[in-house]
C-alpha cells in the first residue's frame, strides 16, 4: 500500500501582532491511495491550516511554513514551481472548502464557475463542457441541473452551494480530494447521498480522501484511518476502529463523549 | 393569560423569480417558503429541521424581519410587522437576532472583533462608555468561551468555529427576547459546540431566551428544542414535540431523516430518485415521488397542511428540553399527509 500523500513533521506558523502563532506542530501523517483519512478535532486546532498548506494555497505573510515535508507521489511539494503546483491544484488535488460562500464568487453564474475549472482541467470543450457540467451537478444531488448554472450563488441554498464546491472540486477526476467539513451545511438524507457518491468515485477512480469534520457518525462511516488534532498538535493517529473504540488520549475520549446524546434513540 | 407567542408566522409564502435562458429572463417562480404557520412562545426553542434548500434559511430571514413574506404575515410580541412604522420596527429590531449559517459571510472582513461585538451597541445606542464598552467586549467573548486577546483580531486571522463564536457573542450584546439560529454550531467542533448548546439553554433558563433552533445535525435539535417543525420542499410537514417526533417520526419524510441520521452509512438504501426540487412541485403530495407509502390520493390531493392558530400550545414548563417536559404533557402533533393524519 503506497502513500499518495505523506505529511512529515509540519509545522507551520502565522505572524500576529502578538508574535508567531504555531497553528500547526509537528504533524506526520499518511494517506494511502485509495484510502479515507478523516480529521477531527479541536475548533482552531489548525486542520484547515494543514489542508490548505498540502497545496501552498496559505498566504504568506502571515502563514510561514516553519518546517517538514509534504510528500505527494513522493515529491515534495513544499519545493514544487508555482506552475506545477497550479496543475496540481484542482487537477490531482481537488478541494472543498469550509466556507462555500466564500470560495464562489458572487459576481459570477455557477456555471461560469463549473466551467472554469472544466477548461482548466479536463479536455472538455463547447457543448460537451457544460454537458459535463450538467453530468456533475446531478451526481452532486443538485436539483434541476442545467436551469441552476444560470443562477448566482446568493439564489442557491447553503446546502447547494456546498454541492457546486464539491462538483468543482471533482470536474478534474483528482487522485487525492481534501475535503474541509463538506457535507456539514447539507441535511442528512443529501449527506448519504454524497457520501455515497464519495464511496462510488473512491471505487471507480481509485480517489484518495483527506476529510475534515465535526461530526463523528461520518467519521465512522468514512474513514480507513482517524487522526485527531488539538491546539496544533495530531493528538492521536489511527486505525478507524481503534481510535472510535479504545482511544489512548484524553482528548479524543473527551471528544467522543461530548456528542450528544439523544436519550430516546440509541438504537435504530 | 396574553398570549404566550412571541412570534407567530401565519400562512407565510416566500416566491422567488427564477431566471432562465442567456439573458436570464425571468421563466417562474420558485416558491421557496409555501404557506407556513408556526410559532415560538416566550422562552420556548422550537427546532426547524429538512432538506437542504426546503426554505429554512428563506423562514428564518423572513422571521427576522429582513425578507418581506410575498403573503402571509408575521407577528411579534402581539404586533404586526408589517404594520409597524418605520421607527417603530427599528426599536423592535434588538428584540429578535438572527445568527447565519454562514460566519465568513457575518461578519465585515475590516472590522475587528471588538469593533463587530461593539457594532449593534452603538446601533442601538446600548453603548456607555469606552470603558464600559471593554467590559461588555470582554464578558460576551467570555461567555463564548474566547479569551480577550481575540478582541483585536480580524475575521481572517480566526478559524471557522472562533468566527461563529464571535457572531453569537455580537448577536448577545442587545439582550434580544428571540434568538433566530441558522445552523449555530455546524462549524464548531463537538466539544465546543456542547458547551455553546450549554450557554445557549442556560441562557434561556436565566432570560427566558426563546429560539429558532434551524439545524441539519439532529441530535443537538433534540437536545435544544421543545418542539420540532419538519419542512420539506417550502412547506412545514410535521410538528410535534421533541420526544414524540423522534420517538415516533408520523410523517414518511421525518421517518426518512432520523433514519439517515442514526443508523449507518451500510445499512442505508441506496438514494435514488430525481433530486426533489421546489421549482417543479407535482401535483398532491410533494414527498410522493420519494414516499414508500404513496398511493392514488397522494398524486390526486395535495394532504392538508398546518393550519393557522393550531389548536395547540406549546408543552412549555421550561425544563432542560432533554429531560423534563416529556412525560404526559406531550402536545398533540400535525401531520401534512394522507396516511398519518
Ligand atoms: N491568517 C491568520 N492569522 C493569524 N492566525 C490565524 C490565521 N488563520 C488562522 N489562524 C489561527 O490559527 C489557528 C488554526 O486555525 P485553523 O483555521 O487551521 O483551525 P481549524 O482546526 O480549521 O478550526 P475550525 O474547526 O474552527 O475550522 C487558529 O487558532 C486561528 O485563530
Ligand atoms: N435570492 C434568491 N433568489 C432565487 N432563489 C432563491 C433565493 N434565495 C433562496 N432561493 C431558493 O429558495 C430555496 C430555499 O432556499 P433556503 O436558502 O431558504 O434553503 P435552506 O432550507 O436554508 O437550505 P440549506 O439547508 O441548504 O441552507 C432554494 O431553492 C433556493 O435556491
Ligand atoms: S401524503 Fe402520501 S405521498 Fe405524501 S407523505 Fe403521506 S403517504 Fe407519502
Ligand atoms: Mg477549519
Ligand atoms: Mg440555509
Amino acid at each position: 500500500m503506497s502513500a499518495l500523500l505523506e505529511i512529515r513533521h509540519l509545522s507551520i506558523g502565522y505572524r500576529t501582532d502578538g508574535g508567531l502563532l504555531r497553528a500547526v506542530d509537528d504533524v506526520s501523517l499518511t494517506v494511502p491511495a485509495g484510502q479515507t483519512v478523516g480529521l477531527v478535532g479541536e475548533s482552531g486546532s489548525g486542520k484547515s491550516t494543514l489542508a490548505l498548506a498540502v497545496t501552498r494555497l496559505l498566504p504568506s505573510p502571515p502563514a510561514e511554513m516553519l518546517g517538514g515535508a509534504i510528500l505527494f507521489e513522493g515529491r515534495d511539494l513544499l519545493n514544487a514551481t508555482t506552475q506545477e503546483l497550479q496543475a496540481i491544484r484542482g487537477g490531482q488535488i481537488g478541494y472543498v472548502f469550509q466556507e462555500p460562500a466564500t470560495s464562489l464568487n458572487p459576481v459570477y453564474t455557477v456555471g461560469t464557475q463549473l466551467l472554469e475549472a472544466i477548461h482548466l482541467h479536463t479536455p472538455h470543450r463547447g457543448a460537451a463542457a457544460t454537458e459535463y457540467a450538467v453530468d456533475l451537478l446531478t451526481r452532486v444531488g443538485m436539483p434541476d441541473p442545467a436551469q441552476r448554472l444560470r443562477a448566482y450563488p446568493h439564489e442557491l441554498s447553503g446546502g447547494m452551494k456546498q454541492r457546486v464546491m464539491l462538483a468543482m472540486a471533482i470536474a478534474a477526476q483528482p487522485k487525492l480530494l481534501i475535503a474541509d467539513e463538506p457535507t456539514t451545511a447539507l441535511d442528512v438524507t443529501i449527506q448519504v447521498q454524497i457520501l455515497q457518491l464519495l464511496q462510488r468515485l473512491q471505487d471507480e477512480l481509485s480517489l484518495s480522501l483527506l476529510f475534515i469534520s465535526h461530526d463523528w457518525h461520518l467519521v465512522e462511516s468514512l474513514a480507513d484511518s482517524v487522526g485527531v488534532m488539538q491546539t496544533g498538535r495530531l493528538v492521536e493517529f489511527g486505525p478507524r476502529d481503534v481510535v472510535l473504540r479504545q482511544p489512548t488520549h484524553p482528548y479524543t475520549r473527551h471528544l467522543l463523549q461530548s456528542v450528544p446524546a439523544v436519550p430516546w434513540l440509541e438504537g435504530p | 393569560m396574553a398570549d404566550p407567542r412571541l412570534l407567530e408566522l401565519r400562512d407565510v409564502t416566500v416566491t422567488f423569480p427564477v431566471r432562465a435562458g442567456p439573458w436570464r429572463r425571468v421563466a417562474g417562480q420558485v416558491r421557496a417558503v409555501d404557506r407556513v404557520n408556526l410559532s415560538v412562545a416566550s422562552g420556548e426553542s422550537l427546532g426547524l429541521v429538512g432538506e437542504s434548500g426546503c426554505g429554512k434559511t428563506t423562514l428564518a430571514k423572513v422571521a427576522a424581519a429582513l425578507l418581506k413574506p410575498s403573503s402571509g404575515e408575521v407577528w411579534f410580541e402581539g404586533e404586526r410587522l408589517s404594520a409597524m412604522t418605520g421607527s417603530r420596527l427599528r426599536q423592535m429590531r434588538r428584540r429578535w437576532q438572527l445568527i447565519f449559517q454562514d460566519p465568513a459571510n457575518a461578519l465585515n472582513p475590516r472590522f475587528t472583533v471588538r469593533q463587530a461585538i461593539e457594532e449593534p451597541l452603538i446601533i442601538h445606542r446600548l453603548d456607555g462608555t469606552v470603558a464600559d464598552r471593554r467590559n461588555t467586549v470582554a464578558a460576551l467573548l467570555d461567555k463564548v468561551g474566547l479569551a480577550e486577546t481575540f478582541a483585536d483580531r480580524l475575521p481572517s486571522e480566526l478559524s471557522g468555529g472562533e468566527r461563529q463564536r464571535v457572531v453569537i457573542a455580537r448577536a448577545l450584546a442587545v439582550q434580544p427576547r428571540l434568538l433566530i439560529c441558522d445552523e449555530p454550531i455546524a462549524s464548531l467542533d463537538v466539544s465546543i459546540g456542547a458547551q455553546m448548546l450549554e450557554l445557549l439553554r442556560d441562557l434561556q433558563r436565566r432570560e427566558h431566551l426563546s429560539y429558532l433552533f434551524i439545524s441539519h445535525d439532529l441530535r443537538s435539535v433534540a437536545s435544544m428544542a421543545h418542539r420540532v417543525a419538519v419542512m420539506y420542499l417550502g412547506a412545514v410537514v410535521e410538528v410535534a414535540s421533541t420526544e414524540a417526533l423522534f420517538r415516533v417520526p408520523w410523517h414518511p419524510y421525518t421517518e426518512l431523516l432520523l433514519r439517515s441520521a442514526f443508523q449507518p452509512l451500510s445499512a442505508q438504501g441506496v438514494a435514488g430518485g430525481e433530486a426533489p426540487s421546489a421549482l417543479h412541485l407535482s401535483s398532491g403530495c410533494r414527498f410522493r415521488a420519494r414516499c414508500p407509502l404513496a398511493e392514488q390520493i397522494c398524486v390526486d390531493q395535495e394532504p392538508a397542511l398546518i393550519p393557522k392558530n393550531p389548536p395547540y400550545e406549546p408543552a412549555l414548563r421550561l425544563a432542560p428540553p432533554s429531560v423534563g417536559l416529556a412525560q404526559g404533557s406531550a402536545s398533540p402533533r400535525l401531520v401534512a399527509c394522507h396516511k398519518r393524519p
